[in-house]
């Protein structure tokens, strides 16, 4: 079961042939800035920045907390991703003083699109889907890579000079402050972070999930100073032949993520789910990164609210859904936070109108949850409730 | 003035780690009695209550009463750093709760006192029909045995035996133990086996614990020191089975 997921989702993204930009091998272009630093190999990792032929501002090529709000269709992102055209190199994790990578930390710490001129050792082919990052079109090695000079970003530009800040709280800062997630992550995947000698290239999907968890961790510890809500809520949110449903419980922190994908590659009904209890969580996720976007995104509801409660969020993929990163968790999630919420007295009648919603029986992801399975079987009383007795 | 002097570090030492696993801020009162707290976690599902009296103290004095507001993790690293033969002496001035550990150096903490608004808690008064004694280390396994097959654990007492067990889903476990005491009436709760554990963090306060059951009631764990110049005790609200 632990690598169900993993080898469903890598059924289900090899199957996406779709047509990328098509370019020699000599491109002149721009990147939104976008860098990408591959996993393969590691420690020593491909790693290049992501040019798209085109010129101007592109930056919503690589700014997926955008396109929900921007209402961007799954074609448009798709559109956008497989024209990313991306160059690599293999470089040393701890290989930063090169020019190679200089020009990549200049890359992520820039305001706008920046014009770039590459040239490939062969024509680039092929496009990569994954469930942890977001596509993007055909790789090749690069050979020349030269860029127009960068404008920085200035709070990235405070940190990347701060070699005595550490990572994490480089990371906190930076989302305190306002700076899109993937800003600091971009900027935290090409060692542009953290003290001076501890700097290193840590590859995409990592970083993703390191900022995610980071930022997580930080405002569970101030949510877990706040009062408990009083009622259950229900939030919901549809986008990219997705549901989501995020239901609030009045209790202590606790967090559930269950999952179902119904018909996306033929007849298949499939759930997982991970959960932790009010103790945290020991070891990675056994459904990955999303566990830690999502749990990320709900506490940033709580703590901007100043409240604290458990969490149970229920997600469908639908027909049709392409798996574009962890960042469709991420943004879906926080659009449901920010709806309106529905108040209900008592957990069953929440679940009852969740059900009205989902199109697989709740009974199926009560099965197949273990702390809404727990929930459902007893619940933890209060001393209040022994007080007028 | 304010100064108590304590030979054995480790009754400070042993009740916070329970204490401050429980509740992040905390009110002790000093007044002629002694020191006592009482706290509620934020979920409402535990309520500690710890009281030494003055004559555990080697030196104890307090003019006039006086509210002692800790942040218990900044307590808690401070108390961590005593040896169990250590003096502890605690004090009070403008701003500040004073410690100091002597042995043969002596080692001055001091730890800011916090603004928070207090109202001490007041727990629920229950009537127990079930009262009984058992070794704490009995406790503390029995929760550490239930702990590989579930999170929750069932407390079950007969005019025989007291039973602590769990069913989990790859396996049940049942601990029974002979306790010898006159209990006229069965009772049975369950309790969040995560809640428990951090009660029985004070496991160096005494060497027996007086539990008070009933049937999905709160568990009453006490543990008083022989000389009865100490008391710490815990209140748990039960997990209740739904109805359907």
């Amino acid at each position: 079961m632990i690598n169900g997921k993993t080898a469903y989702l890598k059924k289900l993204t090899s199957r996406m042939k779709m047509p990328s930009v098509d370019v020699g091998k000599e491109l002149d272009g721009s990147t939104p800035p976008s860098v990408f630093i591959g996993s393969w190999n590691y420690p020593k990792v491909y790693a290049g920045p992501m040019i798209a032929p085109l010129s101007g501002d592109i930056t919503i090529m690589d700014m997926p907390e955008s396109w929900i709000p921007q209402d961007k269709s799954q074609e448009d992102i798709i559109g956008y991703r497989l024209n990313l055209v991306r160059g690599k190199q293999i470089v040393g994790i701890k290989d930063l003083e090169n020019s190679f990578v200089e020009k990549l930390q200049d890359i992520s710490l820039s305001e706008n699109s920046i014009e770039s001129e590459a040239e490939f050792s062969k024509k680039p082919r092929g496009s990569s889907f994954s469930d942890e990052h977001t596509p993007h079109g055909p790789s090749a090695l690069i050979q020349k890579f030269d860029i127009e000079s960068v404008k920085w970003d200035r709070e990235l530009e405070k940190v990347f000079y701060d070699s005595d800040l550490k990572a994490s709280d480089a990371v906190l800062d930076l989302n305190n402050k306002g700076i899109p997630f993937s800003n600091i992550q971009k900027a935290f995947s090409v060692g542009a972070m953290g003290v001076g000698k501890r700097r290193k290239l840590v590859p995409t999907r990592w970083s993703i999930t390191a900022c995610d968890s980071t930022i997580g961790e930080r405002l569970l510890k101030t949510v877990r100073y706040h009062d408990v809500i009083d009622n259950y809520r229900v939030y919901e949110f549809a986008s990219l032949n997705n549901y989501y449903a995020v239901m609030l419980l009045p209790s202590e922190w606790q967090y559930e993520w269950i999952e179902a994908f119904l018909h996306v590659l033929g007849k298949e009904e499939l759930i997982f789910s991970d959960y932790e209890n009010n103790t945290g969580k020991k070891g990675y996720s056994r459904v990955g990164g999303c566990y830690y976007t999502c749990k990320m995104a709900v506490l940033e509801a709580l703590a901007r609210e100043g409240k604290q409660a458990g969490a149970i969020v229920l997600r469908e993929a639908y027909n049709g859904y392409v798996p574009l990163g962890v960042f469709n968790v991420r943004e879906n999630v926080r659009n449901a936070m920010n709806q309106n919420y529905l108040e209900f007295e008592d957990m069953k009648t929440a679940l009852s109108y969740i059900s009205t919603k989902i199109k697989l029986p709740m009974e199926n992801f009560v099965k197949q949850s273990d702390l809404l399975n727990e929930l459902l079987q007893s619940r933890q009383t209060t001393l209040n409730n022994f007080i007028h007795k | 003035m304010f100064k108590a002097v304590l030979s054995d570090s480790n009754v400070l030492k042993t009740s916070f780690e329970a204490i401050s696993s429980i509740v992040d801020e905390v009110q002790m009162k000093a007044d002629s009695d002694g020191l006592r707290l009482d706290a509620l976690d934020r979920s409402h599902i535990t309520f500690v209550h710890l009281e030494l009296k003055s004559a555990l103290f080697d030196v104890y004095s307090c003019d006039e009463p006086l509210k002692i507001n800790v942040d218990t993790e900044e307590l808690m690293k401070v108390l961590k750093r005593a040896k169990s033969d250590d003096v502890v002496e605690l004090t009070v001035d403008e701003g500040n709760l004073i410690l100091t550990f002597e042995d043969e150096a002596r080692r001055t903490f001091k730890i800011r006192l916090i603004d928070i608004e207090y109202e001490a808690p007041s727990p629920p008064d229950l009537d127990y029909p079930s009262i009984f004694e058992i070794p704490f280390s009995l406790l503390k396994n029995s929760i550490q045995d239930i702990g590989i097959v579930s999170d929750k654990i069932s407390l079950m007492v007969d005019e025989d035996k007291f039973i602590a067990s769990a069913e989990g889903e790859f396996g049940d476990a049942k601990i029974e133990y002979l306790h010898g005491e006159k209990i006229t009436e069965n009772a049975k709760s369950v309790f969040s086996l995560e809640k428990i554990k951090e009660m029985l963090k004070a496991d160096r306060f005494s060497d027996t614990a007086v539990l008070s059951l009933g049937n999905d009631m709160p568990l009453n764990l006490a543990m008083k020191m022989i000389s009865d110049e100490g008391e710490l005790s815990f209140l748990l609200a039960p997990r209740i089975e739904s109805e359907e």
